[in-house]
């Protein structure tokens, strides 16, 4: 067993890194790195999360429910004029990625980070929930606010390990600096609180969206 | 970029067979030859507008029970071959009353094949599966459906004999699903990565930066709307949709944080390949939305579809996108006139002239036609939902006055064998199908149906005929896809040296053109 192990993690591809290396995560995975980095409880425990078909307004895949036995993508795919294709490489997620899939992804993960995952909840168990069921304190990020920089690197660290690149990271910090927080005058905590929320929206959803993310190195 | 080589790295194997695959359908393939050889095509210089669509049934479409020949000697054939127990998948013949009392999907529940009365005189009789009868009415009225009997792919004319020879060129990896698949679209096993549908597009493309919308899909990536040059647009009923920020590009309320996304998101910091192709398909997108705007007609709006009672518009309760279910006899949500009602909105645009463009290539798809099982109720559900679409595409087109320019057919895996595994087919390789507009030559068949032989007891082979495969009865082929292909490309305006070119086994085959297009 440990040779194996051994003959895995020795193995020239495994220790190789090029312009060709590592695999695009299929969107339900990208959703489940999100989770992983930066955990959620769900309001009913019954992890609603539901159906994310549909390629414009969700994920254009959900678990278990692969449109034929040939399962999501084929093992062979090479996605017509693409750079990966160019360069004789297959590339089977990409068979899920096209124009409608791409955006609705980047608008699935903004209302993800806005407002929660998962189908809405009314009341339950005569406890008034009002939003989707899997949500996240994120008391965490918002304690980074008035740094961006901090923030931006507490968010990277989650989402790229692997480390961001100085321009990827500038990029996200600029943007997290353009959401401004009013000063608390005693009347506009509600303002003040959505700004807040609006900077760590801004710094999580840039890196889910970057392509830094969306290929698992 | 350069590499340190392992002889036998996983990657590079990968790279290899990648590069072999690519051999295989792509850079050597027929249809990548030298875009600057190919002579320019007619359709440049005319003023005016064509569509083609493409209709795929992924899966191997059972076209024994879509189109059926009904004269005395097929019907027997085809009673005696799909009567296997436990669920014979014997249609029953013409003018059989439905009986209500018989369990949903069933032969019986459905009542008898609905005939049809070609405008030629044929010395075989045929009909339509019982759930058909919009494209029933659609050949025998209206005169804009056909039918291509028999087609699949060929390398050249083959006969039993042949096909039972080695040496005979036959067509890479028949009966499997995903070559068969890009065999149709591509002329080439898995791995093909351009389609003779993005081929007639290289050709015809104009609309400068709109042409972008020449190539549409409205299901998901098909490797038949890939071109040389023209890469396809995946459009949903969504529209072109804007990627994370609102009209106003704004993300969270800041338009510098929705700037910020664009350049994060449909850009790179690295030479990395797949981060490369993932921003290239959201570049591809936000500029999409740009251009397209919101010159796409609404879906809700006549004659596309009808607008909401209440609430806001989705398709899926759009009563002229649902179908009856032929099982429950309920009214249900038709996933392919879905994706036909966003053609229909995208020729709209197309033919305006608000893009330039002159020229558009479609796909659309549905799932579920690998019947294996359970065949009788899942097979009516799928004809159903395919005539349902179809007539509401022509019912459409026809209100938009686009019929004469808008020609759709239909295309699958392959065919399915004429015996019966006891509630299902397996797969075969030639099929019937279906060709629709205005500009077809409708209410006929071109090309040849085949003779429908019984099992030799003593031999356990279809040897009474010579379009079946000896051991299962599937179709030979008598028309391959390079003809159907070919007279679609030169309706569409290809030259007669450019159809060579899209389409290398053409030159094998004596008819060039089968004739259910008007010129």
């Amino acid at each position: 067993m440990a040779a194996m192990l051994k003959a895995i993690l020795m193995h020239p591809e495994a220790r190789q890194r090029d312009d060709g290396q590592g695999r695009i995560r299929e969107p339900v995975l990208r959703l489940a790195a999100y989770l992983r980095a930066f955990p959620h409880t769900s309001d009913t425990g019954r992890w609603r999360v539901g159906n994310t078909d549909n390629p414009g307004t969700a994920l254009a895949q959900s678990p278990l429910r692969s449109p034929s036995v040939f399962n999501f993508y084929r093992p062979g795919y090479t996605s017509p004029g693409s750079a990966t294709a160019g360069a004789g490489l297959v590339a089977p997620e990409l068979q899920l990625q096209h124009e409608t899939s791409a955006a609705g992804y980047v608008n699935f993960m903004r209302d993800a980070v806005d407002s929660g995952i998962g189908a809405r909840n009314g009341t339950v168990d005569g406890v008034v929930f009002n939003r989707r069921d899997l949500q996240r304190d994120w008391s965490t990020e918002l304690a980074l606010v008035d740094d961006p920089a901090a923030l931006v690197a507490h968010v990277l660290q989650r989402l790229l390990p692997a480390g961001a690149t100085a321009t990827l990271s500038d990029e996200i910090i600029a943007a997290v600096d353009s959401v401004a927080i009013p000063a608390a005058n005693g009347r506009n905590a509600t303002q003040v609180a959505n700004a807040q929320r609006d900077r760590v929206n801004v710094a999580v959803l840039l890196a889910l969206a970057s392509p830094e993310f969306q290929v698992q190195p | 970029m350069t590499r340190p080589v392992f002889q036998h790295a996983r990657r590079q194997w990968l790279r290899q067979a990648g590069g072999l695959a690519l051999l295989g359908g792509g850079a050597a393939s027929p249809l990548a030859l030298n875009l600057a050889a190919i002579s320019a095509a007619s359709a440049q210089q005319a003023g005016d507008y064509k569509a083609l669509v493409c209709v795929f049934m992924f899966g191997g479409n059972d076209s024994y029970n879509m189109v059926l020949p009904t004269d005395q000697a097929s019907w027997s054939a085809y009673v005696a071959t799909r009567s296997q127990m436990p669920d014979p998948i014997a249609l029953r013949p013409p003018g059989t009353p439905a009986d209500a009392n018989a369990s949903a999907g069933t032969p019986d529940a459905l009542g008898g094949v609905l005939p049809l009365s070609p405008t030629m005189a044929l010395d075989r009789s045929v009909a339509l599966h019982p759930t058909m009868g919009a494209l029933q009415t659609l050949f025998n009225r209206d005169r804009r459906l056909a039918i291509v009997p028999n087609v699949g792919p060929l390398l050249m004319p083959t006969t039993k004999t042949q096909f039972g020879t080695s040496s005979h060129p036959r067509p890479a990896q028949l009966f499997s699903h995903n070559d068969q698949q890009n065999t149709w679209q591509a002329l080439a096993p898995e791995g093909a990565s351009v389609g003779w549908g993005g081929r007639i597009a290289d050709l015809l493309q104009d609309g400068g930066s709109a042409s972008a919308f020449t190539s549409v899909s409205a299901g998901g990536n098909a490797v038949w709307l890939a071109g040389q040059t023209v890469r396809q647009y995946q459009l949903g009923s969504g529209g072109a949709l804007r990627t994370g920020v609102d009209s106003s590009g704004r993300l969270f309320g800041s338009t510098a944080a929705g700037a910020a996304l664009e350049r994060v998101v449909a850009g790179t910091r690295s030479s990395h390949l797949m981060q490369a192709d993932l921003a290239a398909v959201t570049r591809r997108a936000i500029d999409a939305q740009r251009l397209l705007g919101d010159a796409l007609p609404e879906p809700g709006q006549a004659p596309f579809g009808s607008a909401p009672l209440d609430g806001s518009y989705s398709p899926a309760t759009d009563p002229l996108l649902m179908v009856t279910d032929p099982l429950t006899g309920a009214e249900a949500a038709n996933p392919l006139a879905q994706q036909l009602q966003t053609v229909a909105r995208m020729i709209a645009v197309g033919r305006s002239g608000a893009l330039g463009l002159r020229r558009q290539v479609f796909f659309v798809g549905i799932g579920g036609f690998d019947n294996h099982d359970n065949q009788n109720r899942n097979h009516a559900v799928l004809m159903a939902r395919l005539a349902h679409a179809l007539a509401y595409f022509d019912t459409t087109l026809g209100q938009m006055g686009a019929l004469d320019q808008v020609c759709s057919f239909t295309a699958s895996d392959f065919g399915r064998t004429f015996t019966s595994n006891g509630d299902g087919t397996d797969h075969g390789w030639g099929a019937h199908h279906f060709v629709m507009g205005g500009a077809v030559r409708g209410g006929n068949l071109y090309g040849s149906l085949p003779t429908l032989g019984i099992k030799d007891p003593g031999t356990n082979r279809f040897d009474s005929s010579p379009d079946q495969l000896s051991r299962n009865g599937a179709m030979l082929p008598t028309t391959s896809v390079d003809q159907l292909g070919a007279t679609l490309a030169r309706w569409m305006g290809v030259s007669d040296s450019g159809l060579d070119d899209l389409f290398p086994s053409l030159r094998n085959f004596n008819q060039r053109d089968l004739g259910f297009l008007q010129s």
